[in-house]
């Protein structure tokens, strides 16, 4: 067969950018379609996780407590905390969250009554290790926690630290000091 | 092809004969680290199930279109694709699954049942076969999994889908919530499997994606040596 | 708190507390099947360890400064995926050109991994684990900690493989019920190392603790 240089040439170039361009296309009509899906899931996804932090302030607020009577307190800016309600009673929720085992965070809900006191905590220690550091999340820690109303919180008081899990513990504290500094300094004032 | 199978026989070849769990040892990190809960290995089953389907569905019908040299990539962005849809779809509407599933979910991608099934069926059958086919082992997967979870849950949490079935006064064996309890559940598991294709005498020889692995290097290495000595 | 601390003990405690292979079941395949033979094993770790690192070093940045700063965070799956075809290509093309001795030894262990869950496991889990702390104390000790943790990662994934290959001649030699030889009484092995790093939990954190 008699090949002309350039024909072998053009279907070279052929060979070599047909293939691109087939996943090149792939991947825009790929991206198209979940750019599309995204734009529908996306508000339902948010919907979802400000129902569960909702959820999660009611949890740990007095019972009887709806989502609904929640009115959140914006614009704070104490470290570490990343978001606070209160109810019409003078209940207050804080979410704050330190890093603990393997730098990864310990997520506290700590809700203050009209005094001050500690009067409920959720402790989230789904990231740290189990069966050691998530010991943390149990009920047994954190009710130690319930009524504390004298300042910053360290190892022995209220709680004696969880043993052999001395960063997860150290977390929970850092989080609720940082609860308890929001609370003070950031919103008792304030109401 | 010498005889084209029946469809019955596509479909249900992926349930028992070709059980993808159990006989053909393909994507066994999942089957090992999300069986703790009968209901998260449910969820997984059908994640994994509706990604298998589509992109069997999507390879088999573009099988002309992809040209031989980029086939991987273009597999690998469709499987992703789809993947994200899962994604997407169980994180608005079953929230709970998507956080029990985790990062597993997103590993579907890699997950060998799937890229060997687009390798090995969907890229050499119709549209029809295709899906048959991974609906088959998809089904499969999910009995599997459902099967080992049962267990796992059973014997480690003392629950079944969240239900009590042994009493609360009998200690939990926890072990089998962890990581040692799933490889030995899925290990009797297989010996069981053996154990009843030695009964019916049909042994089969399970060659895992590992072993593939180790004789590509094998055969890798063996190149290299004549290539140097040469 | 002191960042070689913090250094130190996400590095171990991915190799003994949190290895990917043993305790979070990433990577079995060519845990299952590599590890016939030393040499092929110690290969494939080292592998791993580095396309691991170089991932994460590509895709960690990619993810905070490209997908979370333009919202594509949904497109992290296919990125990830694809960063890591086109990466081990590129390994495989540089140390063929460039550093021939080591593609000799590392080159044929480099194609069998763009598929290895573990790699992209790492990659979408130092995401997960570490933006948080890109809010909380900048970029680059985030980038740092996720760099740890993809390079102890790969460690725990050498150590599991070396260690498994040596528990693997001993029950190659074993002689256990029909019906339990080859991959069954291979698993209950694994179940069984897989114990003996359970008790490696809650040692990391403390021992660290003192030295520092």
């Amino acid at each position: 067969m008699a090949n002309n240089p350039s024909a072998e040439k053009q279907s070279a170039s052929k060979e070599l950018v047909f293939p691109v361009v087939v996943l090149v296309v792939i991947c825009l009509v790929c991206s198209a379609i979940l750019a599309v899906l995204n734009n529908i899931t996306a508000p339902i996804i948010e919907a979802n996780t400000r129902a569960e932090t909702l959820a999660a302030y009611v949890s740990v607020l007095p019972q009887g407590t709806t989502t609904d009577e929640l009115t959140e307190v914006e614009n704070l800016t104490t470290a570490n905390v990343s978001g606070a309600v209160k109810t019409a009673a003078g209940d207050v929720a804080v979410k704050a969250a330190a890093t603990g085992y393997s730098g990864k965070d310990v997520t506290v809900y700590v809700a203050f009554d009209a005094d001050g006191a500690i009067s409920g905590i959720s402790i989230d220690a789904s990231t740290q290790t189990t069966g050691i550091g998530s010991k943390v999340g149990e009920e047994r820690f954190a009710s130690g926690f319930m009524g504390w109303n004298g300042g910053k919180v360290s190892a022995g008081s209220p709680v004696d630290s969880v043993s052999g899990a001395t960063y997860s513990t150290n977390a929970v504290y850092n989080a609720v000091n940082a609860a308890i500094d929001c609370y003070n300094n950031e919103i008792k004032g304030g109401m | 092809m010498a005889e084209k199978p029946s469809k019955w026989r596509v479909f249900t070849a992926g349930i028992l004969r070709e059980n993808p769990v159990l006989r053909l040892v393909l994507g066994c990190c999942s089957a090992l680290a999300v069986t703790t809960t009968v209901s998260g290995a449910a969820g997984m089953g059908f994640a994994m199930t509706f990604v298998l389907v589509c992109s069997n569905i999507v390879i088999s019908a573009m099988r002309k279109i992809i040209p031989a040299k980029v086939h991987l990539p273009c597999y690998i962005v469709i499987i992703a694709t789809f993947v994200t849809v899962v994604q997407m779809i169980l994180q608005a509407f079953v929230p709970s699954l998507y956080k029990s599933l985790g990062v597993f979910l997103a590993l579907i991608v890699v997950n060998c049942i799937i890229l060997g099934r687009a390798e090995m069926f969907a890229c050499k059958n119709t549209v029809v076969d295709s899906a048959l086919d991974g609906l088959g082992m998809g089904v499969g997967y999910i009995l599997t999994m459902v099967l080992m979870s049962s267990i796992r849950e059973i014997i480690g949490n003392g629950t079944w889908l969240g239900i009590t079935v042994i009493p609360e006064g009998i200690d939990r064996m926890t072990v089998m919530n962890s990581a040692p309890g799933g490889f030995f559940v899925f290990g009797c598991l297989m010996a069981g499997c053996v154990w009843l294709e030695r009964k019916l005498n049909k042994p089969i020889e399970r060659k895992t994606c590992g072993d593939v692995m180790l004789e590509q290097i094998d055969d890798a290495k063996q190149n290299q040596k004549e290539g140097a000595q040469q | 708190m002191n960042p070689v601390a913090t250094f130190a003990t996400i590095f171990f405690s991915m190799i003994l507390v949190n290895n990917y292979v043993l305790v979070q079941f990433l990577g079995i395949c060519p845990f299952l099947g590599v590890s016939k033979k030393l040499d092929s094993s110690a290969g494939m770790g080292m592998a791993v360890i580095a396309v691991m690192v170089i991932a994460t070093a590509v895709t960690f940045p990619l993810q905070i400064l490209l997908l979370d700063a333009f919202d594509l965070g949904y497109l992290q799956t296919i990125v990830f995926i694809l960063v890591i075809a086109v990466l081990v290509q590129l390994i495989e093309i540089t140390l063929k050109k460039y550093i021939p001795a080591l593609y000799q030894s590392l080159g044929v262990y480099l194609p069998l991994i763009t598929t290895n869950c573990c790699v992209l496991g790492v990659t979408i889990l130092a995401v997960q684990d570490y933006s948080a702390v890109v809010e909380q104390y900048g970029f680059g000790l985030a980038y740092a900690e996720a760099l740890v943790c993809a390079a102890g990662a790969g460690v725990g994934f050498l150590v599991a493989m070396l260690l498994f290959c040596g528990v693997r001649q001993r029950v190659e030699n074993a002689n256990p019920p029909e019906c339990f030889k080859g991959l069954p009484i291979t698993l209950v092995s694994a179940a069984i190392t897989s114990l003996s790093f359970m008790g490696f939990g809650g040692m990391v954190e403390n021992i660290i603790n003192a030295i520092f």
